[in-house]
């Protein structure tokens, strides 16, 4: 038996590999800046209207001067307020109804209608009636941003509780388990993977609509700070919250996508294969 | 021990960086004079939309008038009219500084809006403190013209389209041909250039920005209608009246002495138009003041109501006797 | 032990279909009708202001929207919504294969492309208002700028992640560039393709309404905005229920549509899962 130089080869393909990465790195940078150039160059040339349109240097400036401004950081406060207060209602309710509602298949059927006709509703429909109920409170924003959350994580939380595997199920029932023991064990674990992405997927909704609520009925944030900078007309802060607001945006994607990544590490759609 | 020194340098740059740092949101005032009642001040939430007339309210807190009166009046910038008045009636503001035209429908509705006093009128002569502007070139010069042309207001179904109606009207055009658009004042000056209207009602400084561009002034509506109508006026619910009277007494003695110092103030309400809208002086010596007066001219508010049934714009006429209780 | 020789005629059991009929419409049903009766009894018990009777809001919907209403606002606004979505997928698609296919270009626009999307897209309204001018090309293009982002992405991915057997299958074979692009790339990617147009979907309804609500004088949102501040509360909500409708509808058909093209590949996943 010929034992093939796997050491001697390894060093070539690690080589190999960093390269690709350093590559891919170096691109995305330039990327960046190719992007950052053309923005620069689209005022300064008259492209479009400078006034409306500020160069990137004047955006970033304004952005410096914004973050050392006591007031923006109490906006983003506020922005990460509602949003978390918004998201945090919508998944204890989500969990709550999604869980009795998926392991009682009465319930399941007798729901279905209505949650599609509820689910597509655009919640940004809803703010007018927000607005007369609670004004510029806090309640009006996570009408909205509850609204339209819960039925991110619902949806994945039903599927979850009806993926149980049917012989780890018929398995427990052999064993004996009670009821609780067997939600406990089986159908949570099932359901966490699914419960994770819900929830990924609503943190994005729900800071969009925390900005946009802000934007639209006035209660203090983020969102409302455009909206002043732009009647002011002072447009270099507007592109600078707009940045402001892409990056919470990036930051709670990725912070989302690392929780639901080590959520789903142990499952075993995942154990044997790379997460793509 | 590198990364305790990465945590430490971060940390040393924060401290560097926090120090340098700016509160754009701190009271400009200076502290509260002795005037102030002994006792604790009321806290008060008036809505008001951050343009050129609140300088007077805000003059008059930094001036310390209201805290004389025990309140400590903190401004809610409102992002649009339409939402004082769910704001009040949630209970979420207590007074809100608007137009008449909002408690008109709320009055319709009998949801119990009250106006207790006035803020601000137009001039009843010269040059009025709105006006419908034109850019250059348009040819349009006189109201007759707008018919048949696109002309925007800042709120559809209120007093700026009712007048400019009844303007167009009176020239002899006919105004069930304008198609009116809403367009947010300070955007005027942008979408008037881009050509989305032909024409835009707007107030100082977006007016003399048109205007500084060659615009033409086609008329001023409330003056050409109604000289000397109110722009905004003082808003409360009743469920207020009756449940606080003495809180609006106090607010109502308090913003009747702000309106009368601030006539006779001018220089101090444009500091304070610069200083909280952010415009540069200059411009803000440009802006046409309107006369800060606590007294309803019941008159011109009731003619503008019979304007709004001519016009179907209400069904019918406000119960004057519920929705205007002068404090 | 007894020889049956003769037939054994067992009793042909009643056809249940009319049965398992009603039993469906029961529960497609049911609960709504419930919570309809709970709500107007509620609203006749103890009304409140801002919920008026189902009633109400149902003569509200007829009055308001059957009649001139629905060719002055709704069909302009499907209108724009059907513009915009359909640009939004197509340029979706057609850039998504481009920089899907070509692995520098992916790797060069990544960092930005993930950057765009994270951005709420109801925050470029007022600037693209602004250099559009607020009229209807401004309505199409916000819609454009939100609703591209899960096409975009989706095709992205979906097409990076052809099978490797499959696509060298294909060059062995010598099928031509456009032949593999149509009949393997794109079909392949199809699954997340529609994933994305999904999401496309109800992104574009949400910035249809928004970008009426607040820079037009015409249109669904407007409507509902308009009624809010007038206080007519009933029409309000019928605008609201006629949004869900609208939104129930752009999801039928988007299934319907889902399920003929991805007819195979729920063939596939219902094997698999058997």
């Amino acid at each position: 038996m010929v034992i093939v130089d796997a050491p001697a080869t390894a060093a070539p393909a690690a080589r190999r590999s960093s390269r690709r990465a350093l590559r891919k790195f170096a691109l995305g940078v330039a990327g960046i800046l190719g992007f950052l150039v053309t923005w620069q160059l689209l005022p300064t040339l008259g492209i479009v209207d400078p006034t409306y349109f500020p160069t990137a240097t004047e955006t970033l400036a304004q952005l410096a001067v914004e973050m050392r401004d006591v007031e923006f950081w109490r906006n983003v406060g506020r922005t990460l307020t509602a949003w978390g207060i918004g998201l945090l209602i919508a998944t204890v309710l989500a969990v709550v109804l999604g869980t009795v509602i998926g392991l009682v298949p009465f319930l399941r059927r007798a729901t279905h209608t209505t949650v599609e006709f509820l689910r597509p509703i655009p919640s940004v429909a809803l703010i007018p009636l927000a607005i007369l109920m609670y004004g510029y409170q806090l309640q009006a924003a996570l009408l909205i941003i509850v609204f339209a959350s819960f039925w991110q994580v619902f949806i994945q939380v039903l599927y979850g509780v009806a993926d149980v595997d049917s012989v780890a199920r018929d398995t427990a029932r052999s064993f004996g388990l009670t009821r609780g023991s067997r939600i406990v064990n089986l159908v949570f674990p099932t359901a966490l993977p699914y419960l994770m992405t819900g929830l990924r997927l609503a943190a994005t909704v729900a800071l969009i609509l925390a900005i946009t609520a802000e934007m639209f009925i006035g209660n203090p944030g983020l969102g409302r700070a455009i909206m002043f900078a732009r009647d002011a007309g002072q447009w270099t802060t507007v592109y600078a919250l707009v940045i402001v607001t892409g990056v919470l945006g990036l930051l709670i994607n990725l912070v989302f996508r690392a929780i639901e990544r080590r959520s789903l590490s142990w499952h075993q759609s995942v154990r044997g294969e790379e997460v793509l | 021990m590198k990364k305790s020194f990465a945590v430490v340098g971060i940390l040393a740059a924060a401290a560097i960086a926090l120090s340098g740092c700016t509160d754009s949101a701190a009271d400009p005032s200076p502290a509260p004079t002795d005037g102030s009642a002994d006792g604790e001040l009321t806290t008060v939430r008036v809505a008001a939309l951050p343009i050129a007339e609140t300088g007077a309210l805000w003059a008059a807190i930094d001036e310390g008038i209201f805290e004389d009166h025990g309140l400590e009046i903190e401004v809610v910038p409102a992002q649009g009219g339409a939402n004082a008045i769910p704001a009040l009636l949630s209970g979420d503001i207590q007074f809100a500084i608007g137009q008449p035209f909002g408690p008109f429908r709320a009055d319709a509705q009998d949801l119990g809006i009250v106006i207790v006093g006035n803020y601000a009128n137009s001039l009843a002569e010269g040059t009025d403190v709105n006006a419908v502007v034109a850019p250059a070139g348009s040819g349009i010069t006189r109201p007759a013209d707008l018919a048949g042309k696109k002309v925007s207001v800042n709120t559809i179904g209120a007093a700026g389209d009712l007048t400019i109606r009844k303007a167009v009207q009176d020239d002899g055009g006919d105004p069930s041909t304008i198609e009116f658009v809403e367009v947010a004042f300070p955007d005027v000056p942008a979408q008037l250039a881009a050509g989305t209207m032909d024409a835009a009602w707007a107030p100082d400084p977006f007016r003399g920005i048109v205007l500084g561009s060659g615009g033409t002034s086609v008329v001023q509506p409330y003056q050409a209608t109604i000289p000397g109508l109110a722009v905004l006026t003082s808003i409360t619910t009743q469920k207020l009246i009756d449940e606080d009277p003495d809180l609006v007494a106090a607010y109502s003695a308090a913003m009747e002495e702000a309106l009368d110092w601030a006539s006779s103030n001018e220089e101090a309400v444009r500091d304070a138009m610069a200083t909280n809208l952010k415009i540069p002086a200059e411009a803000a010596a440009g802006i046409t003041l309107p006369t800060f007066t606590w007294e309803v001219d019941v008159d011109s508010i009731e003619e503008l109501g019979a304007l709004a049934v001519e016009f179907a714009y209400l069904a019918a006429e406000p119960n004057y006797d519920q929705l205007i209780q002068q404090q | 032990m007894t020889l049956y020789t003769s037939t054994v005629i067992t009793p042909r059991k009643p056809s249940r279909a009319w049965a398992k009929f009603g039993e469906n419409i029961a529960y497609a049903l049911g609960l709504p009708i419930l919570l309809l009766i709970i709500w107007g009894l509620w609203s006749s018990i103890s009304p409140a202001l801002f919920f008026p009777s189902p009633l109400v809001i149902f003569e509200a919907f007829v009055d308001t929207w059957v009649g001139p209403a629905f060719f002055i606002d709704v069909l302009p606004s499907l209108g724009r919504l059907a513009i915009g979505a359909i640009l939004a997928i197509a340029l979706g698609i057609a850039a998504g294969t481009l920089i899907g296919l070509v692995r520098w270009l992916r790797e060069l626009l990544e960092p930005v492309l993930e950057f765009f999307r994270a951005v709420p897209p109801p925050v470029l309204i007022p600037i693209i208002a602004v250099l559009v001018g607020a009229n209807d090309v401004m309505k199409i293009v916000v819609i454009i700028a939100g609703a591209v982002w899960p096409v975009l992405l989706n095709t992205i991915e979906g097409v990076r992640a052809t099978d490797s057997v499959m696509t060298e299958t294909a060059s062995s074979f010598a099928l031509t560039r456009g032949e593999r692009l149509r009949y393997l790339v794109l079909p392949a990617a199809s699954p997340r393709i529609m994933a994305g147009v999904r999401q496309c979907l109800s992104i574009a309804l949400i910035l249809m309404v928004i970008s009426e609500m607040f820079f037009s004088s015409s249109g669904l949102g407007f409507k509902i905005v308009y009624f809010q501040r007038n206080y007519l509360i009933a029409e309000m909500w019928s605008g609201i229920v006629l949004l869900g409708l609208i939104g129930v509808l752009l999801a039928a058909i988007f299934g319907f549509v889902e399920r003929r093209v991805l007819r195979w590949y729920h063939g596939i996943k219902e094997v698999e899962r058997a």
